[in-house]
């Protein structure tokens, strides 16, 4: 692969032995669209290593041996691409970049990073906003990325959008980030400008420790995508922006009771489609309802029925990506048998006691924030939310066996 | 034949008697005057019906609902067209962009081909 950067636009060419289709970090298979994107109100001057980590988020499904930068690189750099991806980076020959002393937060305004939001009231947010790709014709016109935009600006906070046309370099399975940490490809860009030392991520329990979404469904502790001993972790880690979980010791129960509780709480929307709220008739608000069903201890109020497509998979026997979570809300909403959820029910012998330990903060999470915002989340997480006994962090650490 | 004398005021008794169970000739005259009104009447009434469904047949094909129908399929037809046309341009374009990334990628192969002794990228990190 063989990188280019024009101010914030970025193209990569493929090597001889780069391919259309590549995988990402997670093994997903997926097909590139296009070889060039761009990031709007970055800085053109930023240190190579942030453009070399920036370009990697996007480019690194199809690259298979080395990957040529435009301008040189850190050798701690080069040493992680080598070490975690067995991929030949050069050249080589820039300082290493200084972490900064700011976290900032990569906000999308779902309930996961407006927690995340939550625990770091004072930091500034940064918001990555889809744009249309000009040469890639746009055929899903419902994402609203306006609106997320908007809401976003709505908090208040300290706030860099970050418009780019990234997620379509990505063909199949559809538009979407290349690799997950490209939502951070901004945010890289911008970092020395806002001099950042750490980015938080809303990414919860599951995703962090439980395997979550379309993965692997077990206990993860090194979890390649966001464990800081992880590849992605120690790469930002070399390039001074820490990947920082404020909520990944907790679930999504805990993460939508912090964010529907919070200042920010009118600001929240975890729908990409809606306008003037959420749409309710996605697949995503169906999921989002069963849990905000069984925080507020009510009956589902979905329009959903059973015969949607939306609500298929749930005809269908586990495993479902979030299933932790499926399992809290079957054990919690009054009247879950007469839903579409109904069939999912008959699957799992599930109680309130058998899945409390999703109300409490799972304490390793806190343990590998940096010490720098550590102890700022673990008062906030004993203040508002409590840690696990250690039974329940056995239930963590023996999910999916 | 036998004919009765019938004196003159009986005759003229029964005649009257039996002229009184009729309608006059006046009556008559009048009755199918007024028949003959009324014929003319509908038959203007039918003229005007007659008129108007020819009118109403000669207007349906011509704007109606019949025009909307023709005018809906229209619409539909090059609607359902150009988002075929719009399908198959976007995925025409997929291969397009694919292709050009692959002809790229020849192209810088053959170029380092051609000049072995060029640095070839990345792999010159120690």
């Amino acid at each position: 692969m063989r990188v280019t950067w024009s101010g914030g636009s970025l193209t990569f060419r493929l090597d001889p032995e780069d391919e259309i289709t590549g995988h990402a970090s997670d093994g997903h298979p997926v097909k590139l669209a296009i070889n060039s994107c761009s990031l709007s109100g970055v800085p053109d001057d930023a240190h190579p290593d942030l453009f070399a980590v920036a370009a990697w988020t996007v480019a690194a499904p199809w690259t298979r041996r080395r990957i040529t930068f435009d301008r040189a690189v850190s050798a701690e750099v080069a040493a992680v691409l080598h070490d975690g991806w067995g991929i030949e980076a050069g050249p080589v020959g820039a300082e290493p970049r200084r972490a900064g002393s700011t976290l900032a937060i990569s906000y999308s305004g779902g309930a996961d990073s407006v927690a995340a939001a939550t625990v770091y009231p004072d930091a500034p947010f940064v918001h990555f906003r889809r744009v249309p790709h000009p040469r890639v014709p746009n055929r899903w016109p419902h994402y609203r990325s306006d609106v997320l935009a908007k809401l976003a600006r709505g908090t208040g906070r300290d706030l860099t959008i970050v418009e780019s046309d990234l997620e379509y370099t990505l063909a199949e399975p559809r538009p979407g980030y290349p690799e997950h940490q490209a939502v951070a490809a901004g945010a890289l860009l911008s970092a020395d400008r806002l001099d950042l030392g750490g980015l938080g991520f809303g990414y919860e329990m599951g995703s962090r420790w439980l395997g979550g979404g379309r993965y692997l469904l077990r206990y993860t502790p090194d979890n390649d995508l966001w464990a800081p001993h992880g590849k992605w972790g120690r790469l930002f880690a070399a390039v001074g922006v820490h990947i920082v979980l404020p909520v990944g010791g907790v679930s999504e129960a805990v993460t939508m009771r912090l964010a529907l509780g919070s200042d920010l709480k009118d600001h929240v929307r975890w729908c990409l489609r809606g306008t003037d709220g959420p749409c309710r008739t996605c697949g995503k608000c169906l999921y989002k309802e069963l849990i905000q069903a069984a925080i507020e201890r009510r009956p589902l109020d979905t329009p959903i029925t059973a015969d949607r497509p939306v609500a298929r998979k749930w005809m269908r026997p586990p495993p479902y990506g979030g299933q932790e979570m499926i399992q809290y809300g079957l054990a919690r909403v009054p009247g879950i048998e007469n839903t579409v959820f109904g069939t999912a029910l008959t699957y799992f012998d599930v109680t309130e006691e058998s899945t409390s330990w999703l109300d409490h903060c799972y304490p390793r999470a806190i343990d590998e924030i940096p010490e720098p915002w550590r102890a700022e989340a673990a008062a906030f997480m004993a203040a508002h939310v409590g840690f696990m006994t250690d039974d329940e962090v056995r239930q963590v650490e023996t999910w999916g066996s | 034949m036998m004919r009765v004398l019938v004196p003159a005021r009986l005759r003229q008794a029964v005649r009257t008697w039996f002229d009184a169970r009729y309608i006059s000739i006046a009556d008559h005259r009048q009755d199918i005057r007024d028949a003959l009104w009324e014929v003319q009447t509908l038959r203007r009434e039918m003229a005007t019906l007659q008129a108007e469904v020819e009118r109403l047949r000669k207007a349906k094909p011509a704007a109606a609902p019949g025009a909307d129908r023709a005018k809906l399929d229209e619409t539909r037809r090059l609607a359902q067209d150009t988002q075929r046309l719009a399908q198959e341009t976007a995925k025409a374009m997929d291969g397009v962009l694919q292709n050009e990334v692959l002809v790229w990628q020849a192209i810088d192969d053959l170029r380092d081909r051609t000049a072995p002794s060029a640095p070839s990228g990345a792999a010159e990190r120690s």
